[in-house]
């Protein structure tokens, strides 16, 4: 499996290995025998490619099982392994094993470095001390704690459990946040906008200060703007005023020039006509305009005295009154908003409403009791004797026509007469009269009759 | 099959415009007669008509340079008259236009045509194995038979059972040789030694037992598991067994002075199979946590852990020839690649989701899988197609829930197929030898139908 490149030294820049190497691998276990095929061959499937089986994408695959050669090495291999296992097993668990002595005891040669110089060789022997093999250890072995186990190994297989709600919630994709559409109107959160901003790439930056001193100046033009637009305004106003007074003043001048025609035109013809008769003549058109001229004056003044009086009397009136006052137009074009009686605001539903403040309730509490009493309970009679014959006073009351009867009801049937209406008893029947069948003359004679009306008609 | 129709009426189009071009009793063998004129003729007609099909996928070319088709008297007939200007694609559809729609194999050519992915291009056809018929139904046991094991010499098998019994039978004639006692429950494990005259059997109760056979007597106890055994298993090389249960953990022991060897941890829950090769990885070990673990039996550590199974993983067998291994889980039965353990193939069932309690392979190549519903597949190990489909009867008077197989194997002359059943009988199955390709063509080949999941 190794390529040629592999065997040269790595290059500089390399940080990761596609293929997780043994030695990187802590689930791997480094073996220093002879494993040279294990290390070419053993690591955690974890790709796409170890779920495609080899028989699809490679077409000769070896599969020769190992040779003698092989198998005895590996045999020799693990052999020795076990062995020392087991042997150290055994041997621990055979009980000779325990109370052994050591060797004997070792001589050595010893010569001491003095300064003096008189060193003298000497031999030293050097026994093993004597243990009492049942004396309790003086080292308290503690069991080391199991270390953490091997990663799990890379699942190849799709689950077949279905994703659980904190699973779904992960995968979750949160749905786009337009800015410019927004059917449903739904409120959307700032920072979710936010977020939904700084993922557009387009997006363009505003620059903070610079937008605030364009929308200061733009303030400032508009304002200066208005400014200009007012003068501007009250000036042609101004001028329009002025020439309005030059026009009529002009027209002024016009109508005193026309009126003074008029005035000299009318002398001239005034001389013409007789003289004892115009002077009868003026003197009545003088007095009839003088007449006329005090009957305006007066009619100006009493329609300026009634304004007046009515505006006051009408002062701090609830608009309906204005309205029937006729003083409501003026107030129409002040406020648009309409205009309601105060006094409906104050009022409650209908006759509920309270008259004044004195009273408590909304309505008396037996006025229902009231109405029903006069007009169920039976009149008191004008004399109440203890003398009344009872029959005479029942006849009386029959007598009298209790109610009203309508229309031609009052006259009874036609074929009723004399006929009293069973007040008891069994309906009475009649005989009928049953009419004769008609002769064949009188028919002939009511067919003529009939047949001249028809010509006739 | 809505593709079959389309070749069928594609080629009642054929027919119909080669009537029309040649007359109605016209033979088209015929076309190509040696007259320049009509050559011409043809030649132009073809070109007209075929111009769509002038070149064939490469594979497909291919295919036909192999002369796959060689042995049909018509191809070579073709080829000796063929024109240097015709397409091989006329050769094509004049042997679809000759032989009809009876030809499955021109049908496969079609089909294969119309894969345009070239994913299966390569792959290869199955073999063709003889049916697996019934030979022999052994009763004898009164438990469900849970495991089986032949002798290496082949003269005999052992089965364990619920009963708790192993049971020596002849493999020749089916007759009880012999009844070990011993265990308390049920025997879910066993395996014969080829080196010692040994058997081991794993238990129910917790309990391996090496019984010698010389004096048929319980020799050795490896006691340590904390539940049920489930799989024994012996070292081909080293004098060491490897046993794995309930407890979710392989233990390895020393056969001779019961040492426990190893406790390879890492399944998270029962293990089913436990196997154990000459070479690394020596052990391998299946579990109902759906992974298969493969260990360095010197380190006593997992070496590599298989999670493609998706479901408990309980049928498991090695190869007898190929270095290579299947295991079962009910969503799917993979084939590895040792000694890397890479996937090698997919196995596709034809009734799939079938809970596999057991799988054997022979020399052969025939992979059998027995499912907990009684139904039995057997496969073409190269390729991985079914080429049978059996159902395992219950013996009359047992339930229909006891047609489960739970344990098999093939002897080892890889002729018999031996299956333990719920239904407390053991069933030796064997090929038909009356069989040929053309009477028992087995179940279609379809290469489309491989999951790679």
């Amino acid at each position: 499996m190794q390529s040629i490149s592999s065997f040269l030294p790595e290059p500089k820049n390399t940080s990761k290995r596609s293929i997780p190497n043994r030695s990187q691998n802590k689930n791997q276990i480094l073996i220093p025998l002879e494993a040279k095929e294990l290390s070419t061959v053993n690591y955690q499937q974890a790709s796409y490619g170890d779920l495609i089986p080899l028989r699809h994408t490679t077409k000769d695959i070896d599969l020769t099982r190992p040779s003698g050669e092989e198998i005895a090495n590996c045999t020799e291999r693990t052999k020795r392994a076990l062995e020392r296992i087991i042997n150290d097993k055994l041997h621990a668990a055979n009980p000779s094993s325990i109370g052994k002595p050591s060797k004997g005891p070792q001589f050595v040669k010893y010569t001491p470095a003095s300064l003096e110089g008189n060193s003298q060789q000497r031999t030293i022997k050097i026994v093993e001390r004597q243990k009492d093999p049942m004396l309790p250890s003086s080292v308290k072995h503690r069991k080391v704690p199991q270390g953490p186990p091997p990663p799990p190994p890379p699942v190849l297989h799709t689950s077949s459990k279905k994703a659980s709600n904190e699973e779904q919630k992960n995968w979750h994709i949160p749905p786009a946040v337009s800015n410019w559409k927004n059917p449903k109107g739904f409120t959307i959160a700032v920072d979710k906008r936010m977020a939904a901003m700084a993922d557009d790439p387009d997006r363009t930056n505003v620059n903070q200060e610079g937008f605030s001193n364009l929308a200061e100046a733009l303030e400032k033009a508009d304002k200066s703007a208005r400014e200009n637009i007012k003068l501007r305004n009250e000036v042609q106003k101004k001028i329009k005023e002025k020439e309005r007074l030059e026009q009529e003043e002009k027209l002024r001048l016009m109508a005193v020039k026309a009126r003074e025609a008029r005035l000299a035109k009318s002398q001239r013809g005034r001389e013409s006509i007789d003289d004892s008769k115009l002077a009868g003549l003026s003197e009545r058109e003088a007095i009839r305009a003088e007449r006329r001229r005090r009957a305006e004056r007066e009619l100006k003044l009493t329609r300026n005295q009634d304004e007046s009086q009515i505006a006051m009397f009408t002062k701090d009136r609830d608009i309906s009154n204005e309205v029937v006052l006729g003083q409501s137009s003026r107030k129409e074009t002040q406020s648009m908003e309409s205009q309601f009686d105060s006094r409906l605001f104050l009022k409650a539903s209908g006759t509920n409403a309270k008259s004044s403040e004195d009273q408590i309730y909304n309505e008396p509490l037996f006025a229902a009791q009231e109405v029903i009493s006069s007009i169920y309970r039976p009149k008191q009679l004008e004399t109440l004797q203890d003398d009344v014959n009872p029959d005479e006073e029942l006849r009386k009351i029959n007598k009298n026509a209790k109610f009203e009867v309508l229309g031609k009801a009052k006259l009874g049937f036609s074929g009723t007469d004399g006929l009293q209406p069973s007040t008891g008893g069994p309906v009475r029947f009649e005989k009928e009269f049953v009419k004769r069948p008609a002769s064949d003359d009188e028919v002939q004679d009511r067919q003529s009759e009939e047949a001249y009306k028809r010509t006739k008609q | 099959m809505v593709f079959s129709e389309n070749v069928t009426s594609g080629v009642d189009l054929l027919e119909k415009r080669t009537k029309k071009l040649f007359g109605v009793d016209l033979d088209p063998s015929q076309i190509f007669a040696d007259d320049d004129a009509s050559l011409l003729y043809s030649q132009t007609i073809i070109e007209k008509q075929y111009r769509n099909t002038q070149s064939l996928p490469e594979y497909l070319e291919a295919e036909i340079d192999r002369e796959k088709y060689g042995e049909s008297s018509i191809i070579t007939s073709l080829k000796e008259k063929a024109l240097p200007n015709i397409s091989r694609s006329f050769h094509q559809a004049q042997l679809v236009l000759r032989k009809g729609t009876q030809d499955i194999q021109a049908q496969q050519l079609i089909k294969a045509q119309a894969q345009t992915a070239g994913l299966y291009s390569h792959m290869e056809q199955p073999e063709w194995h003889a049916p697996w018929k019934l030979m022999r139904v052994i009763v004898g046991h009164t438990g469900w038979v849970r495991s089986v094991a032949v002798e290496p010499e082949n003269k005999w098998f052992a089965t364990g059972s619920a009963d708790r019994t192993i049971k020596v039978w002849d493999l020749v004639s089916g007759k009880l040789k012999l009844t070990l006692t011993g265990h308390i429950m049920a025997v879910r494990g066993l395996v014969i030694s080829d080196r010692h005259p040994y058997l081991f059997s794993g238990s129910e109760d917790k309990t391996v037992k090496c019984w010698d056979l010389e004096k048929n007597q319980i020799i050795r106890d490896y006691h340590g598991h904390l539940s049920s055994v489930y799989s024994v298993d012996l070292h081909p090389t080293i004098d060491i067994i490897a046993t794995a249960g309930r407890d979710s953990v392989v233990r390895v022991w020393d056969i001779r002075s019961r040492t426990p060897i190893h406790t390879l941890t890492g399944h998270t829950s029962t293990i089913t199979n436990v196997k154990c090769l000459p070479t690394d990885p020596q052990i391998i070990s299946t579990s109902m946590d759906g992974t298969v673990r493969l260990y360095d039996l010197v380190a006593g550590k997992c070496m590599k852990t298989l999670t493609h199974h998706r479901k408990a993983v309980r049928g498991m067998c090695v190869h007898p020839q190929e270095y290579a291994f299947a295991t079962a889980s009910s969503d799917s039965i993979r084939q590895w690649k040792l000694p890397e353990a890479q996937l090698l193939n997919n196995c596709s069932p034809v009734e799939p989701n079938k809970i596999i309690n057991t799988l054997s392979v022979n020399q052969k190549g025939v992979l059998f899988s027995g499912a907990d519903d009684g139904t039995l597949g057997f496969f073409d190990w190269r390729t991985g197609h079914q080429f049978q489909a059996a159902k395992n009867d219950p013996t009359p008077g047992s339930l229909d829930s006891e047609s489960a197989v739970l344990a098999s194997t093939f002897d080892n002359s890889g002729l018999r197929l031996i299956t333990c059943t719920a239904d407390k009988t053991i069933k030796i199955w064997k090929e038909d030898e009356m069989s040929t390709p053309e009477t028992d063509p087995g179940l279609p080949w379809d290469p489309t139908t491989r999951i790679i999941d």
